[in-house]
């Protein structure tokens, strides 16, 4: 290869300009736009086998050269003529980016950059996907600059749409690219638009549509599954002579229009997971979530889909639904259309509609409550889902062509997906991944394509790995770029011996600020087996009585500098997952179970907050270090009570610990007072096998004061930093806030309480909730307090991540907690919120300078909305990870026990067990076949229902009932989940 | 521009000849040559210069803005800019409440309209970049060119939001042309019993008044009305010489107004 001449073009030396200009239509108003646009002829082909463009190169910014990419000698299939190489229109790559990333297909592939800025638009992920693809060199794919280059660029032309443009830009691109290598290397391009294929033949390019390009492979047939639902890309005029079972969304101009003058609503809908027809948005002029019934209203929403409503006639107000609806039960010939003449009503009347719905809803007697329906989709929630294939949905016959089936997935509250296989049978009893392609008004399910197997349901493999990607947990090994960040030394990494060595502090200028802590007591209390050690604490007697008392916390900003790749893997993770069987870090092994984790006996750098705390625990002073520390020991739970307790210990760890405990209690003691929650979730532990990992009990977690212990400390050292990091950054600082619930959701529990226990909560103050909450005991039933904290705890409103600038001080209590201000600061090894805390108190310490990113506001809510997201799936990946693994523990225990009832509806109960801490789902025609003798009182949350025995059960909220607990693996879903039986 | 006495006493003589002896050699109906371009500012939804002969230039730039007509009372702006005099001098003052007097008046409000709620409000910007005669008749002419090939986006959303309000949306690469009619002012020079179009600087300084005569839709329309073409001598005018000026501009109209509408 011969080393180009390096030259670099002026504008003078006649770089061709020419403008673009546009309509661009916002907020009501077109303003012509006009954007200079510069041609170059220096763009390479990046082609091996190209000899022209060594000449024309240009070294980038940094000095580099292009690299040449596409292959000389790339895949040869004769039907084409020989070797090829691919280019791509935009909807191949919207549609069947899973193929693109396939590793049997698509080598030597073009992206042009008219393509590349059309999926920019379209999808985010997907382009993300699509630049990635084009980094790594193993596919062999290219980015071509086909609008900047002078002998590809396409003018659009008068009565051009855009579409038309730029799909002769791709074909302009393809005739160039033929043409520019000789003929050596042919080019294909791939489209499943017949038009732009037409138009191709005529210009001489080689064109396929997706699968015929597909079927020219040798193993076409078994990558022809992958291809998505052909009739996405059939254009729309086969609406005719199909039924349309929905309407079609109203036109961008009326959303935005009926957005403006308050008679359209936007928010995000919420679909029950009862009932998968009845859904809820929130809508900020109403005081409650607007309820939208029925598929005809749901209108092909998803879950989570950011949606466009209005509010229906008054005609069509109704009670939300008190039946459990599940797809399965619904007879699939059931007739979507509901036949209600459609009259058209005008924004005057919406106008009305609206006050009609604010005051039906502030009423009390909640009888009707206005309904909606969505009439447009802003953002879909669409990602990829894990379902199974509905076994009766396949047909039987046993042909190659490709069949529908239905695809049920995981989550509950979402329809079946329609997809085309040719390998049905195979798949059957199979968890899958499948992508959503379209959903049109003339078909009652959405279209989908199947993209991979992660093998035979209710293994523990393909289970996991479900349920991670059900909840969009990263859970790919770390790149390599992100391994690079790691220090070099890996786990031979030590404190520098001698502080004031030269090559040290050459390495480490910022090392003279750490304070030497080596010789304070200081030890971890952690769960046993705990190997990410984030905490460790020391207390000591100060001459002057009062106490020192030190929370230190693993230094992991030492290593993970804002800005790595490092640092942007770790935000973009936000936090470590933990599943019954596995943890899935946020950072490398490495540092979270090595070289931060505060292990005993070695030497690590951490970050000290030390207070001097009088005898009631109130907080004299606060320091904060970055320091050096060596933790003396590491204890479990159990393990420091044992030594707390054993009063002939009596050396100086101890002492400190006992101390410890003494000013934790104090600190809860002011807690309380001052209002914080004591709410209860019913958290089990599952205990594993060592040896076989097969899952063997479950057990309600007990908590040792030592728990206590460590957690007020960390509530102390959260608190303090988050005051130290507010005051020095007030626009930015690192926060999490925890917002009073509002008063709307604990309406149904105190209905329930005051009709059947004539007791309530009260919601003036988190004070008079907690007392509130202290008073609702039953004397027969001791149970009866945790399960009113378990049913509070889910009115409350989720804590959330946020900077401070995002909202007023008043705003930032923390309700449950009961304190002004809080922060994460304790865990950094395992969430990215406390990452930032660590860097926004290095800089408020004047350690180190704070990066750009966690000063800018916008940044930061960016940082925050991610980690929100992250945590929250955290917490779902988790708790499903417990569920399924107690219903493993079931299968080889089946016992009868406790339960109670906290849901009931017209056709089920809902019945909670604490012992398991599952809740299930009760339907009446499994307890007795008269079910429809039963009668529902709604006001009394009662069911009575008749037994098969003849007799007559009364069921109600809050009782206590015997259920057996057996493990059933639900067909079609392919769940095993602990079901319940009601026996007396 | 200061002419000696005997300068200006031979320019009035020559003037005041049958027929008026000119300068520059033009009959009394005759126009300066002028010369235009259209359209060449992207920016804008229209745009026009015209040179004169004499090195005066106008440039005008239309933009046009959605409004909701509820809010709006009127659908033209116009702002004028002349070099070398402050905007808020009388003499712009003027010029600028004539034009958007004219334009209110004789832009048609149909051609402007979207849909029941909205319509395109213009902003005329009229700049005489350098200027040596009275700029009137400049700027309407650079201003009908500009109107005359004005694109508005083409709205692709419901004309009808009477009951149901949409936010207007429009084509991205296609426009509509503005149609309609658009007033041009002239400007006739009396001196003595003789009036002349169009006149020069040297014409204008010696001349007894002035008279800027408005035409539109194929007859001349009000505003009629004398105007201060020097700062000495005004005298005052027989009726007799408005009619005749009227007739002369009557004359020539039409034949302005197409090689105007040629224009490219």
């Amino acid at each position: 290869m011969t080393t180009p001449a390096i030259t670099k073009r002026k504008l003078t030396d006649g770089l061709t300009v020419t403008s673009k200009v546009f309509v661009r239509s916002r907020n009501g108003n077109a303003s012509k736009v006009v954007r200079e646009h510069y041609l170059r002829n220096d763009i390479p082909c990046l082609s091996k086998s190209c000899s022209k463009c060594f000449e024309i190169l240009t070294p980038d910014a940094q000095g580099q050269l292009p690299k040449f990419v596409l292959s000389e000698d790339p895949l040869n299939i004769k039907k084409l003529g020989g070797a090829h190489y691919v280019i791509v229109d935009t909807n191949i790559i919207l549609q069947s980016i899973d193929l693109l990333e396939n590793n049997q297909i698509f080598y030597d592939v073009i992206i042009p950059q008219t393509v590349l800025d059309e999926v920019r638009n379209k999808s985010f992920p997907i382009y993300s996907r699509l630049r990635s693809l084009c980094k790594s060199d193993e596919k062999r794919f290219i980015v071509f600059h086909n609008d900047f280059n002078e002998e590809t660029f396409v003018k659009r032309l008068d009565n051009e749409t855009i579409n038309d443009r730029n799909d002769r830009a791709i074909r302009e691109l393809a005739k160039w690219y033929q043409k520019h290598l000789d003929g050596k290397i042919n080019i294909v391009l791939v489209t499943n638009d017949r038009l732009n294929r037409e138009a191709a033949s005529k210009d001489g390019i080689i064109s396929k549509s997706l699968l015929e390009y597909v079927g020219l492979y040798p193993n076409g047939e078994e990558l022809k599954d992958l291809i998505p639902e052909e009739n996405t890309f059939k254009t729309r005029d086969s609406k005719n002579g199909t039924t349309a079972y929905f309407k079609d969304y109203y036109p961008t101009s009326r959303l935005m229009g009926g957005l403006k003058n308050g008679t359209l609503y936007q928010g995000n809908i919420n679909i029950s997971s009862y009932n998968f027809l009845e859904g809820e948005i929130s809508v900020a002029t109403l005081p409650k979530p607007l309820l939208i019934l029925g598929s005809e209203n749901l209108n092909r929403s998803f879950n989570g889909d950011s949606v466009v409503v209005e509010i229906l006639p008054k005609s069509q107000w109704k009670k939300p639904s008190s039946m459990i609806v599940d797809e399965d039960q619904l007879n699939s010939n059931e007739d979507p259309e509901n036949d209600q003449s459609q009259l058209e009503i005008n924004d005057k009347e919406r106008r009305l509609l609206t006050q009609d719905a604010i005051n039906t809803q502030s009423s009390t007697t909640d009888e009707l409550q206005p309904t909606g329906r969505v009439v447009g989709i802003v953002k879909r929630s669409w990602r990829s889902y894990v379902g199974q294939i509905v076994e009766n949905s396949v047909s039987k016959q046993t042909t190659n062509s490709a069949k529908s089936c239905f695809v049920k997935l995981m989550d509950r509250s979402l329809p079946r997906i329609r997809i085309k296989t040719r390998r049905a049978q195979e798949l059957l009893g199979q968890k899958i991944v499948i992508a959503i392609d379209s959903w049109n008004i003339t078909s009652k399910n959405p279209e989908g394509h199947f993209v991979k197997s992660l093998g035979a349901a209710d293994t523990v493999g393909a289970e996991t790995e479900a349920l991670l990607l059900e909840h969009d947990v990263e859970y790919r090994p770390f790149s390599k770029n992100v391994l690079d960040c790691l220090p070099k030394e890996g786990h031979d990494w030590k404190v520098p011996e001698d502080l004031t060595d030269e090559t040290v502090l050459k390495a480490d200028p910022l090392l003279p600020k750490r304070k030497d802590f080596r010789d304070k007591l200081i030890c971890s209390i952690d769960p046993p087996g705990c190997v990410d050690i984030d905490d460790a604490l020391h207390a000591k007697k100060l001459p002057n009585g009062n106490w020192e008392v030190g929370v230190h916390i693993a230094d992991v900003t030492h290593f993970v500098k804002a800005g790595s790749a490092l640092d942007a893997e770790g935000a973009s993770r936000g936090t470590s997952v933990y599943l019954v069987d596995k943890r899935i870090d946020m950072l490398p092994m490495l540092l979270g179970t090595d070289l931060c984790s505060l292990k005993p006996y070695v030497e690590r750098f951490a970050f000290s907050v030390i207070w001097e705390l009088d005898d009631d625990a109130n907080i004299i002073n606060v320091d904060y270090n970055k320091s050096i520390i060596k933790s003396r020991e590491a204890f479990s739970y159990e393990q420091a009570q044992l030594r707390i307790d054993d009063k002939s210990n009596q050396d100086e760890l101890t002492v400190g610990m006992r101390a410890l405990l003494h000013l934790s209690k104090k600190l809860k003691q002011q807690r309380l007072d001052a209002g914080a929650l004591n709410l209860a979730s019913p958290e089990v532990k599952v205990h594993m096998d060592s040896e076989t990992s097969d899952p063997g009990e479950v057990e309600i977690k007990k908590l040792l004061e030592t728990n206590s212990l460590v957690e007020e400390f960390m509530l102390l050292a959260n608190i303090s930093v988050a005051r130290k990091i507010f005051n020095e950054f007030p626009q930015t600082a690192m926060l999490r806030r925890h917002a009073a619930p509002p008063s709307t959701n604990f309406e149904k529990l105190n209905d329930m309480l005051r009709i059947k226990k004539n007791m309530s909560v009260s919601l003036e103050s988190s004070k008079a909730l907690a007392d509130s909450l202290d008073r609702c005991i039953d004397p027969k039933d001791e149970y009866f307090n945790t399960l009113v904290r378990i049913m509070s705890t889910r009115c409350m409103m989720a804590a959330e991540y946020f900077s401070s600038g995002s909202y007023g001080y008043p705003e930032f209590r923390h309700y449950g907690l009961a304190v002004d201000i809080y922060t994460h600061f304790t865990s950094p090894i395992r969430r990215y919120c406390d990452v930032v805390a660590h860097r926004q108190l290095a800089a408020a310490i004047s350690y180190e300078p704070l990066d750009l990113t966690h000063r800018d506001k916008t940044k930061m809510e960016l940082i925050c909305k991610n980690i929100n997201k992250r945590h929250r799936n955290a917490q779902f990946a988790g708790r499903a990870s417990i569920e399924y693994y107690v219903g493993q523990v079931m299968k080889n225990n089946e016992s009868t026990e406790t339960g109670y009832v906290i849901r009931v509806f017209s056709n089920g109960i809902v019945v909670l067990v604490p012992k398991f801490g599952v809740e299930s789902l009760i339907k009446l025609e499994d307890i007795t076949s008269h079910v429809n003798d039963a009668i529902f009182k709604e006001d009394e949350y009662s069911l009575d229902f008749k037994l098969d025995n003849g007799e007559r059960r009364l069921v109600s909220v809050f009782d206590k009932v015997k259920v057996d607990v057996k493990s059933v693996l639900d067909s079609s879903i392919g769940k095993r989940k602990a079901q319940l039986v009601l026996v007396d | 521009m200061i002419l000696s006495a005997t300068e200006r006493s031979y320019l009035y003589e020559l003037l005041q000849q049958t027929p008026p002896i000119r300068p520059d050699g033009r009959s009394n109906k005759q126009f300066r040559p002028i010369q235009s371009h259209i359209g060449f500012l992207d920016n804008s939804n229209g745009s026009a210069k015209i040179t004169l002969s004499d090195g005066s230039e106008c440039i005008v730039s239309i933009k046009a803005e959605v409004v909701e007509k509820s809010t709006t009372n009127e659908l033209v702006s116009v702002d004028v800019d002349v070099s070398g005099h402050r905007d808020d001098t009388s003499f712009i003052l003027n010029l600028q409440s004539s034009l958007k007097t004219l334009y209110l008046k004789h832009i048609s409000s149909e051609s402007l309209n979207l849909t029941t709620k909205f319509a395109y409000k213009l902003f005329i910007d009229v700049l005489v970049i350098s200027n040596y005669s009275y700029p009137l008749t400049l700027m309407t002419f650079t201003s009908y060119l500009a109107l005359n090939n004005t694109y508005l986006p083409k709205i692709t959303s419901s004309v009808d939001d009477k009951e149901i309000e949409e936010q207007p949306t429009f084509h991205d690469y296609e426009f509509n042309k503005l149609i309609g009619q658009f007033p041009i002012v002239f400007t006739v020079a009396i001196i003595g019993k003789n009036y002349i179009i169009d006149p020069n600087i040297e014409e204008m300084e010696v001349s007894d008044n002035g008279l800027i005569i408005s035409w539109f839709n194929g007859k001349p329309i009000s505003p009629i009305q004398n105007v201060k073409l020097n700062d000495g001598n005004l005298k005052s005018v027989k009726p007799q010489l408005i009619l005749q000026s009227i007739d002369l501009v009557k004359e020539v109209a039409n034949d302005v107004i197409n090689s105007l509408n040629s224009a490219e």
